[in-house]
């Protein structure tokens, strides 16, 4: 499994605060695979994704992109920056110009695409975020769900390698949610590489293939989502809990779950129970 | 009030024509109503009224409002134009109406200041009408293409933005903090509503300190180098038939205002 992005022995700490925000963070976002980065606030998640951009510049320790360390020179960091597309927990601190059009296409203009270009990269972007009917809305009076798809929007339209997200899914409702994480899972199919930090743990369950939980500026845990739950008091002494779904899945009786992997989503487990259906009816 | 505006901006019929005509347009009609005589003033105001509520309809309402409210400062400005204080011995000597005497001292209106006063004030409104087309019609982004198609400094152009941007931003916080301190009881009497103002603006400063962090995070991820560039200016399609109105109505007007001083002259 070649790791996309590397954090190695990484510490940093804010001006001003006595507590490390990172210490010593050694942690792997493999290629190719979307990856849900777990913990409670403040355990460094955004830190790192901040990092993974080059905004901040670990105090010991390094950053690799693709196993190359990050160079920290203002040319170097502009490619990485078009490679590695970072979408906030809070659009507004990304959207930037005053209508969708206009801040899709801002990140194409710093990257120096020519005019035709970037017309019709925003095109095709507005197309397939669905958002095209709001191109010329004013961005403050979206809603949040919208307002995240903007982002969103804004940072695909760069084409990168690799996506990020910042707790994507906080304060959306249900429906937006859906929409959301139906996106991202169009992006990855595409080939991008997926990670988001989340506290959410039913969604990084039924979400993700990798999971990562972080816990005081260290990656204490990694590994798939059948690895990572199965540890259920290693968890709950993190301050987490398991997903829903599999709780009731652990709580129903042996005869029934026989020897089947635990459903990961609520449709699978449905899917499961039905064949019971005949045998308790009769 | 801002929200207002954006909205109409937004929503007016005339959004689809080409922002550099309408703007050109009342920016020509401005000149006019600067260098004219009082009627062609008020010619050209009532025409703008035409473009502003009938074509581009926005609400009569909205627009007497919003006309309304720049006029206060020519209403506050209004005693110092049109009062005289004059010593009551020639106050009396001169055709002056006196409105009043204190002691020795008279406050008089003259003829040729009320004259001069509604002078202003045709000018004043002509002038506000002109804006007013301007800022209903055109919504700020396609403002600020115009700007930049006018070679407008860049970096006057990002700090317009900014502040468009941020305006609405730091209204919502207000509002927001305003209406969790109403939730917990606050500006409840005259004194509590001073106190708890003072601590929002403390309050918002803070926040807009922190958002500030934000922002320019968001600013750099985005690849931003050293400035904020913003698309392009993009024609739209012009109308022939406003446009045959406009060319038109400007030229009857400037003959009939040339004519005027011709005559004034001879």
């Amino acid at each position: 499994m070649r790791p996309i992005l590397e954090a190695r022995d990484v510490s940093f700490s804010y001006p001003g605060s006595t507590n490390e925000a990172l210490r010593g963070l050694t942690m792997n976002i493999p290629a190719g695979r979307k990856t849900a980065i777990c913990g409670h606030n403040g355990s460094g998640k955004s830190t790192f994704f901040l990092h993974a951009v080059g905004i901040h510049k670990p105090a010991s320790g390094e950053m690799r992109w693709n196993g190359v360390p990050v160079a920290y020179r203002s040319n170097d960091l502009k490619t990485l920056r078009q490679r590695i597309g970072l979408v906030f927990q809070d659009p507004e601190h990304q959207l930037i110009l005053t209508t969708p059009y206009e801040d899709i296409s801002y990140g194409l203009r710093n990257a120096g695409l020519q005019e035709q270009e970037i017309r019709d990269r925003t095109q095709n972007m507005l197309r397939a975020m669905d958002i095209a009917q709001l191109a010329d809305t004013p961005i403050h009076q979206l809603s949040l769900g919208q307002k995240k798809r903007v982002a969103l929007a804004g940072v695909m339209a760069l084409e990168p390698e690799l996506l990020l997200l910042d707790e994507p899914t906080a304060y959306l409702d249900r429906t937006s949610e859906q929409k959301l994480i139906g996106e991202l899972d169009r992006i990855h199919a595409n080939g991008v590489t997926v990670a988001m930090a989340t506290h959410d743990m039913n969604l990084a369950y039924a979400w993700a293939d990798w999971i990562l939980v972080m816990d005081r500026g260290q990656c204490v845990m990694e590994g798939t989502p059948e690895e990572i739950f199965i540890e259920k008091d290693q968890l709950i002494t993190l301050g987490m809990e398991l997903p829903l779904l599999l709780e009731i899945w652990n709580s129903l009786p042996q005869v029934i779950r026989r020897e089947a992997s635990p459903p990961r989503s609520l449709a699978e487990f449905k899917a499961y129970m039905n064949q019971y259906q005949p045998a308790i009816l009769a | 009030m801002i929200k207002l505006i954006d909205s109409l901006s937004y929503k007016n019929r005339l959004r689809t024509v080409a922002p550099m005509w309408k703007f050109s347009f009342a920016a020509a009609l401005f000149a006019l109503s600067y260098l004219s005589h009082a009627y062609i003033q008020l010619v050209i105001m009532s025409w703008m009224f035409v473009w502003t509520v009938i074509y581009a309809r926005i609400p009569v309402k909205s627009y007497i409002v919003l006309l309304a409210v720049p006029c206060l400062f020519y209403a506050a400005s209004l005693p110092a134009i049109v009062l005289e204080i004059e010593p009551a011995y020639s106050a009396y000597a001169t055709s002056d109406s006196v409105l009043f005497t204190a002691s020795r001292w008279a406050v008089t209106v003259s003829d040729t200041n009320v004259i001069k006063a509604v002078h202003l004030f045709v000018r004043v409104t002509a002038c506000m009408s002109c804006l007013m087309f301007i800022t209903l019609t055109i919504p700020v982004t396609e403002l600020l293409q115009v700007f930049k198609k006018l070679r407008m400094p860049a970096l006057v152009l990002e700090l317009m933005l900014i502040m468009y941007r941020f305006l609405f931003l730091l209204m919502d916080t207000a509002s927001r903090m305003y209406a969790a301190q109403l939730a917990r009881g606050g500006h409840s009497s005259f004194r509590s509503k001073l106190k708890d103002m003072s601590v929002l603006i403390v309050r918002l400063f803070d926040r807009t300190m922190h958002r500030y962090r934000g922002v320019s995070n968001g600013l750099i991820a985005r690849g931003f180098t050293d400035d904020i560039l913003m698309p392009p200016y993009t024609a739209l399609p012009m109308p022939l038939r406003y446009k045959r109105e406009g060319y038109i109505g400007i030229v009857i007007l400037t003959v009939v205002e040339i004519c005027t001083r011709w005559r004034g002259l001879a």
